[in-house]
C-alpha cells in the first residue's frame, strides 16, 4: 500500500505535517474541554514571578501569540485544501484528509470523558504515534529518492521531478496571487526524515522523562501537544516552498520553545529563560522580517511586469537573478537582504551576538533542550541560509559575514564549554560550537557541508541530549558532573549509547560527526586556496564566476576550526570522565547543602545556594530520607533507551552517507544535496590528509580530554592551570561577560528610556484623558438632571395613563376557559351572520 | 309499479350534523367538568365527519387536481380519507386531553373548570 | 278490484321494502339520527359522568350505522374500532382515576349554561339557514345540493380497497404525518399523566443510561499509573500520595 502511495509523495509529505498539528489540535482540544483535575502545585504561591516580568509574560501570551495559533490553525486546513485539477496526484486529498480532520475535531469534541486523566494518559501515544507515521513515510519518501535518483544535485528544470509538487493558491487580490505548497528536493527530504525520526526518538524518551517528574505528570498532556506543534513547526519549515509558510512554521517554532522552555511554570528561572529566549530570537526576526521586506524592495527595482511577485522561493530567485545588480549600481540590496535575513538566522541558531539565550533554555525539561538543539529550533537557523542560499552567493559580504560569525562562534563556545559544569550546558555549548561549524560551511560555499553537518549534528546532538536526559533521571536530577562519575557499570546502555554520540560529535572516524566535520574544513580549505565560484546556467552553458577570490584570512578560519575540533573532543570527553569515568561521587555531597549546586539562569555565577526549585518536591527526597542516604544512580527503563539505541545507530552509521569511500555513486550527500562546493568530488591525497589531521587532532582532544579529567597527575596539572591563567579562567567560566554586557550596556538603558516612556505617558498623556474625563462627566451630571426629571417624568406619567386604562378594562378577563370560548363562538356567529349581510 | 329506490337527501345529513354540532358547543360552553367538555368536543368531530362523508358519497369520488402545470383526474375518497385523518387527530386530541386533565386533577384536586380560574389578568 | 289487489301488492312491496330493506334507507337514517341526537343531549345533560360516557359510546355507534349508510364501511369499522372502543375507554378511565363520580354531581352546568343554550340554539338555527340560503340571501332550499347524477359515482363496494390505495398514494405525507402526531401524542399524553416526582427522574434514568455505555474514568490521581513505570517507581508513587 505504501509502495502505492509512493507513487504521489507530494500526497505523503503532507500528511507528514499534518499528522502532528493533528495531534496537538486533538490533545489541545480535550484539554480545554475536559474539566481540569488538578490545576496547580500547592506550594506555588511562595516564590511568585515579579509582578514585572509576569506582565510581560501575560502580554507575550495574549497579544502575541494567539493570533499566530490562529494562523497556524487557517494554513493547516489550507494545507490540506485540495487542489483542483489532477496535478495533486491520482489521490484526492480532500476526499482523504478532510475526513480526517472531521472525525479528529468531533471525536475530540464529543469523546465523552469529563475529567482529563484521558488525555493525560493517552496524549503521548498519539503525539508519538504521529511521529512514527510521519517517520515511516520520510523514510519511505527518502528511500524512494535514493533508489530513483528522482532529484539529481543540480537543478535543472527537466530533472526536477518533484519541483511543482504541491501547490494551492491560498488567495489572490486582483492579479495578486499567493500560492502555497510543499517543495521535495533533497534538501527537503533529507531534512524531513531527520526531523521525523529525531522528534519521534524525543518524544517516545520523554514519555517515562516526564512521567518521572511529579508536576510533567500533571501536566502530560500539555507537554505532547507542545511538542506536537514544535515538530509541526519545524516540518512546515522544512517542507515549504514560499517565505510565508516558512515564516508561520518559523514563528510557531519560537512560540514552542517559549511554551516548552517554561513548561515548569513553577520555576521562576524557567520563567526568565523563556522570556529570554523569546525575545532574543525575536531580535533577530525582526531582521528576517526586514529581509524579506527587502526583496519585495527588491522586485519593485527589478520591475519586470511579467513576474510580479510572490512568496516563491524559486521564484525570486529567478527574478533577482535575472537582474544585474552591480551594473545598476545596486550591489548592496542584495547584500542588505542577505545579511538582515541572516540576523533571523543568527537569533534562531544561537550566533555569536544572539546566542545567550540558548544556554538558558536548559531551564526547560531535558527533551525540550534535546528538540530545540537536535531536530527544530536551531536548526531552522541553518535551514533558512540553505534556502536562501542563492542570496547569499549574490554577495561575497554576506558569505564572509557568515563565514566569521560561524568562527568565531564555533571557537568561542568550545572554549566556554570546556570550563562548565552543568552537564546540559557543556552540550548547550557544544550545540552553538557545532552550529558554528555549519555556518562556517555555509559562509565558504557549501551548502551541502553545512547542510549534512546539520543533519548528522541532529542525530548525535539529540542522543547526547537524550543521553544527558538518561543521566539526570538515573541520578534523581543532579545536574553537576562533578557530583556524577562512575555511571558507566551502573548505566550500561546510556553510557554506551552517549559514548557513540560523543565520539560522533569529537570527531572519531567513523562515526557520523567525523564525516561531516571533516567536510566544513575542507571546504574552508578549498576556499582558502581557490575562492569560491559559483556556476550560473545549464548544461553546455554552464559556466563558472569567481564570487570570493581566495585569501589568506580563510586560513584563520580554517585554523579556528581545527581549534574548535581540538576543544570539542576535550571538553566532550572532559564530559566523560567526569560523569561516567572514576567514582561515584554523589555521596560525598549529597546531604549538606553544597554551596556550588544548582545553577541559574541568568547567567551569574554557579556558586550558589542550592535551589530547591530545581527539584520539585516528590518522591525522590520522600524515597531519599527513607534510605538515609542518597539513591543510587540506576538505568532508564526500555521506553527512554530504546530511542537512545536508534539515535546510537544513526550516529554511527548516518556518516557513511557522506562518504568519499564509496566513489561518486556511493555519495549520496553530495548526490542530492549537491549546492555550492562540490562535495568530496572523489577521495585524494588532499582531503584524504584533511581527514587524517582532523582525526588526530581530535585523538589528541581525547586523549587530553581523558588525561586531565581522569587521572591525579591530571587534576594536579589542571589546578596549576587554572590559578596560572585565573583571570582567563574567569572570563572564560563567565562566558566572557557577555551577558553582564548586555545587562549594562542594553537592558538597562532600554529599561531607562520605557521608564521615561512610562513618565511621559503616567504625567501629561494621563493627565490629558483624565481632564477630559472630568469635563465628560460634568456634562453627564447635567445630562442626568434632564433625563430623570424631565424624561423620566413623562415617560413615567405614560405608564400612569397606560395603568389606569388597564384597570378599566381588566376585568373581561374573567379567568374561565369556557368563558373565553363563547366569546370565540359568539365572534364566530357574528361571522356567520354577516355573511347574510349582502 | 317498480319501486326506485330514493336515497336519503344530502341536507337531511346536514341538519343532523348540525344539530350534532350544536349540542356539542352547548356541551362545551356549559358543563362544568373539564371530561365532559372533552366528551362533547367528541361530539363535534363526529358532526364533521358526518357531513365530511356525506359530501363525498354525494360528490363522488373523481376530481381534478390542479397542480403547477397540469391537470389531473385523481380518484379517491377524499372526503372519507379526511374523516380518517380527522379520526387520527381527535384520538391524538383524546389523549392528550385526559392526560391533560390527570394532570390538572394531581395539581388541583379538581377538574371542575370553574375551579381553575388562574388564567386572568 | 284486480287492480286494488295488484296496488295493495305493490303497496305492501313498497312497505316492506322502505320498512326494512336495503333499497329504503330513510327509515335507518331516521332511527339512527333520532338515537344519535338523543344520546348527544344525554351526553351534555346527564348528571352522572359515567351515564354520559356511555351515551357518548351508543352516540358513537349510532354514526358508525349513519357511516353504513353513506357506504363508508371502513369509517364505520374505525369509529366503532376507535371511538366507541378507544376514546370512551379512555375516557372511562380518566373519569375513574380523576373523581369518584359513580354518584351524582350536584351542579352539572355553570352559570353561563342558559347563554351557551340559546347561543347553540342560534348557531344550529344560523348554520342551516346557511344551507338553505346562497350568498345573495335567495332561499334556495334543499335543492342547493342536489347533484347531477353523472356525478353520483360512489362505488358502493371496494371502499377499504380505495382508501387504501389513496392513503398509500395520494397522502402518504399526510398519513406519515398523522403518524407521527400520534407518537408525539402518546409521548407527550404519557409524559403529562406521570407523577411529578416520576417525570423527574427520567433525565437521570437517561444519563444513567449512557454512563452504563461509556463509563466515566474515576477521579482519583491513584489511577494514574502508567505502563512506562518500574514497580520501584510506582511504589514510590503511592508512598507519597
Amino acid at each position: 500500500m505504501l509502495e502505492a502511495l509512493l507513487k504521489y509523495p507530494e500526497t505523503l509529505a503532507h500528511w507528514i505535517v499534518a499528522l502532528p498539528f493533528l495531534s496537538f489540535v486533538f490533545i489541545t482540544l480535550k484539554l480545554t474541554i475536559n474539566k481540569n483535575v488538578d490545576p496547580k502545585p500547592k506550594d506555588e504561591s511562595e516564590k511568585e514571578l515579579s509582578p514585572d516580568l509576569k506582565k510581560l509574560q501575560t502580554s507575550v501570551m495574549q497579544g502575541y501569540m494567539w493570533p499566530i495559533i490562529a494562523l497556524v490553525g487557517l494554513l493547516g486546513f489550507l494545507f490540506l485544501k485540495s487542489r483542483l485539477g489532477e496535478a495533486a496526484g491520482g489521490i484526492s486529498i480532500n476526499s482523504v484528509i478532510m475526513p480526517v480532520i472531521w472525525i479528529v475535531l468531533l471525536v475530540a469534541i464529543f469523546w465523552p470523558t469529563n475529567s482529563r486523566h484521558w488525555i493525560q494518559k493517552y496524549a503521548p501515544y498519539i503525539s508519538v504515534g504521529a511521529m512514527a507515521i510521519g517517520a515511516i513515510i520520510a523514510t519511505s519518501l527518502w528511500i524512494k529518492t535514493v533508489q530513483e535518483g528522482l532529484y539529481p544535485g543540480h537543478a535543472t528544470p527537466d530533472t526536477e521531478i518533484w519541483k511543482e509538487a504541491w501547490k494551492i493558491n491560498w488567495y489572490g487580490i486582483g492579479d495578486f496571487t499567493l500560492p502555497i505548497g510543499i517543495k521535495l528536493d533533497g534538501f527537503a527530504i533529507f531534512g524531513v526524515w531527520m526531523v521525523t525520526v529525531v522528534a519521534m526518538c524525543i518524544q517516545w524518551f520523554s514519555i517515562g522523562y516526564i512521567w518521572d517528574d511529579d508536576y510533567g505528570r500533571k501536566h502530560f498532556g500539555r507537554y505532547f501537544a507542545k511538542h506536537s506543534l514544535f515538530a509541526t513547526g519545524m516540518l512546515m519549515v522544512v517542507l515549504s516552498d514560499n517565505i510565508l509558510t516558512f515564516l508561520i512554521g518559523w514563528e510557531v517554532m519560537g512560540l514552542c520553545s517559549y511554551l516548552l522552555i517554561g513548561f515548569f511554570t513553577y520555576k521562576p528561572s524557567a520563567n526568565a529563560a523563556q522570556i529570554k529566549a523569546f525575545i532574543t530570537t525575536r531580535i533577530g526576526d525582526v531582521g528576517f522580517m526586514l529581509g524579506i521586506f527587502m526583496l519585495g524592495l527588491m522586485f519593485t527595482y527589478a520591475n519586470d511586469p511579467t513576474l510580479p511577485f510572490s512568496f516563491d522561493f524559486e521564484h525570486i530567485k529567478e527574478v533577482l537573478y535575472k537582474y544585474d545588480w552591480a551594473k545598476a549600481n545596486l550591489g548592496w540590496l542584495p547584500t542588505a537582504a542577505a545579511l538582515l535575513i541572516f540576523m533571523g538566522a543568527v537569533g534562531k541558531s544561537a550566533q555569536f551576538p544572539l546566542h545567550v539565550w540558548l544556554p538558558d533554555a536548559m531551564e526547560g525539561p531535558t527533551p525540550v533542550s534535546a528538540l530545540i538543539h537536535a531536530a527544530t529550533m536551531v536548526a531552522a537557523g541553518v535551514f533558512l541560509v540553505v534556502r536562501f542560499f542563492w542570496l547569499f552567493e549574490m554577495s561575497p559580504t554576506a558569505m564572509l559575514t557568515v563565514a566569521w560569525i560561524g568562527a568565531i562562534t564555533a571557537f568561542g563556545a568550545a572554549t566556554i564549554g570546556v570550563v562548565q559544569y552543568d552537564i546540559k550546558r557543556i552540550l548547550a555549548y557544544s550545540t552553538i560550537s557545532q552550529l558554528g561549524y555549519m555556518m562556517i560551511g555555509l559562509g565558504v560555499g557549501s551548502a551541502t557541508a553545512g547542510m549534512f553537518h546539520l543533519l548528522t549534528h541532529a542525530y548525535f546532538k539529540a542522543l547526547l541530549f537524550l543521553g544527558s536526559g538518561a543521566v539526570i533521571y538515573g541520578c534523581r536530577h543532579i545536574q553537576d558532573i562533578r557530583y556524577m562519575g562512575g555511571l558507566s557499570k551502573r548505566m550500561p546502555i546510556t553510557y554506551w549509547t552517549f559514548l557513540a554520540g560523543t565520539l560522533a560529535l569529537a570527531g572519531i572516524f567513523p562515526f557520523a560527526g567525523f564525516w561531516s566535520k571533516d567536510e566544513i574544513l575542507a571546504s574552508v580549505f578549498h576556499m582558502a586556496q581557490h575562492g569560491y565560484s559559483r556556476i550560473v546556467g545549464h548544461g553546455e552553458h554552464a559556466e563558472s564566476i569567481l564570487m570570493i577570490p581566495a585569501h589568506w584570512s580563510f586560513y584563520i578560519i580554517f585554523i579556528l576550526g581545527i581549534a574548535g575540533a581540538f576543544l570539542t573532543a576535550f571538553y566532550m570527553f572532559r564530559l566523560i570522565a567526569y560523569t561516567f569515568l572514576g567514582r561515584h561521587k554523589n555521596y560525598e555531597y549529597r546531604g549538606e547543602q553544597s554551596p556550588d549546586y544548582g545553577h541559574h539562569a541568568h547567567g551569574e555565577d554557579n556558586t550558589e545556594a542550592y535551589d530547591k526549585w530545581t527539584v520539585p518536591p516528590g518522591p525522590l527526597e520522600k524515597e531519599e530520607h527513607d534510605l538515609g542516604h542518597p539513591v543510587e544512580p540506576r538505568e532508564v527503563p526500555p521506553s527512554m533507551w530504546i530511542p537512545l539505541v536508534i539515535l546510537a545507530i544513526f550516529a554511527t552509521v548516518y556518516g557513511f552517507m557522506g562518504t568519499p569511500l564509496f566513489g561518486e555513486g556511493g555519495n549520496l550527500i553530495a548526490k542530492f544535496l549537491n549546492h555550492g562546493y562540490p562535495h568530496y568530488p572523489e577521495l585524494d591525497w588532499l582531503t584524504a590528509g584533511l581527514m587524517g589531521s582532523s582525526l588526530l587532532i581530535a585523538l589528541l582532544g581525547v586523549h587530553f580530554g581523558l588525561k586531565i579529567n581522569n587521572t591525579e597527575a591530571g587534576a594536579v596539572w589542571k589546578d596549576n592551570l587554572k590559578a596560572k591563567y585565573a583571570g582567563l579562567y574567569r572570563a572564560v567560566y563567565n562566558k566572557y561577560f557577555v551577558d553582564e554586557f548586555y545587562e549594562e550596556y542594553i537592558i538597562q538603558p532600554v529599561f531607562f528610556v520605557a521608564q521615561m516612556a512610562r513618565a511621559f505617558d503616567t504625567y501629561i498623556v494621563d493627565g490629558i484623558v483624565n481632564a477630559a474625563g472630568w469635563l465628560t462627566y460634568m456634562i453627564a451630571k447635567l445630562h442626568g438632571w434632564w433625563d430623570n426629571v424631565v424624561i423620566d417624568g413623562f415617560v413615567n406619567g405614560l405608564a400612569w395613563i397606560v395603568g389606569f386604562f388597564s384597570d378599566l378594562t381588566k376585568p373581561i378577563q374573567s379567568g374561565y376557559v369556557q368563558n373565553y370560548m363563547m366569546v370565540i363562538i359568539i365572534f364566530v356567529l357574528f361571522y356567520l351572520l354577516s355573511l347574510f349581510i349582502r | 309499479m317498480t319501486y326506485q329506490p330514493i336515497p336519503v337527501p344530502i341536507h337531511f345529513y346536514i341538519y343532523l350534523a348540525t344539530l350534532l354540532f350544536a349540542i356539542g358547543i352547548f356541551g362545551c360552553l356549559s358543563r362544568r367538568n373539564a371530561i365532559a367538555i372533552l366528551m362533547s368536543l367528541e361530539l363535534m368531530f363526529n358532526a364533521c365527519n358526518i357531513i365530511l362523508v356525506a359530501f363525498c358519497q354525494r360528490w363522488g369520488i373523481t376530481f381534478t387536481l390542479q397542480s403547477f402545470s397540469r391537470a389531473q383526474d385523481i380518484e379517491s375518497p377524499v372526503g372519507q380519507i379526511y374523516a380518517v385523518f380527522v379520526i387520527t387527530i381527535a384520538a391524538a386530541e383524546a389523549a392528550v386531553g385526559l392526560a391533560l386533565v390527570i394532570a390538572a386533577y394531581r395539581h388541583y384536586k379538581s377538574i371542575n373548570m370553574d375551579d381553575i380560574n388562574i388564567l386572568k389578568w | 278490484m284486480n287492480e286494488g289487489w295488484e296496488f295493495a301488492k305493490s303497496y305492501m312491496t313498497w312497505f316492506v321494502t322502505n320498512m326494512f330493506g336495503e333499497a329504503q334507507p330513510h327509515l335507518h337514517f331516521y332511527a339512527l339520527s333520532f338515537v344519535t341526537l338523543a344520546s348527544a343531549i344525554g351526553v351534555v345533560i346527564a348528571r352522572n359522568l359515567v351515564h354520559a360516557a356511555m351515551l357518548l359510546a351508543l352516540c358513537f355507534v349510532a354514526v358508525a350505522g349513519i357511516f353504513v349508510l353513506l357506504n363508508a364501511e371502513f369509517l364505520a369499522a374505525v369509529q366503532v374500532l376507535v371511538y366507541a372502543g378507544g376514546v370512551v375507554t379512555l375516557i372511562i378511565f380518566a373519569i375513574m382515576l380523576s373523581e369518584n363520580i359513580t354518584g351524582k354531581q350536584a351542579i352539572v352546568h355553570n352559570r353561563q349554561s342558559v347563554t351557551a343554550l340559546g347561543i347553540s340554539v342560534i348557531m344550529a338555527v344560523v348554520m342551516v339557514a346557511i344551507l338553505l340560503y346562497d350568498q345573495s340571501g335567495y332561499f334556495v332550499g334543499p335543492t342547493r345540493w342536489a347533484l347531477p347524477p353523472e356525478r353520483n359515482d360512489f362505488p358502493a363496494t371496494a371502499n377499504t380497497l380505495l382508501i387504501g390505495r389513496s392513503l398509500m398514494s395520494t397522502y402518504t405525507l399526510a398519513f406519515w404525518i398523522a403518524s407521527i402526531i400520534l407518537t408525539i401524542a402518546m409521548i407527550g399524553a404519557l409524559i403529562l399523566a406521570k407523577a411529578e416526582k416520576a417525570r423527574k427522574e427520567i433525565p437521570s434514568k437517561l444519563s444513567s443510561l449512557t454512563s452504563a455505555i461509556f463509563p466515566e474514568p474515576e477521579d482519583e490521581d491513584a489511577k494514574l499509573t502508567s505502563d512506562f513505570m518500574t514497580p520501584a517507581d510506582e511504589g514510590q508513587m503511592e508512598d507519597t500520595e
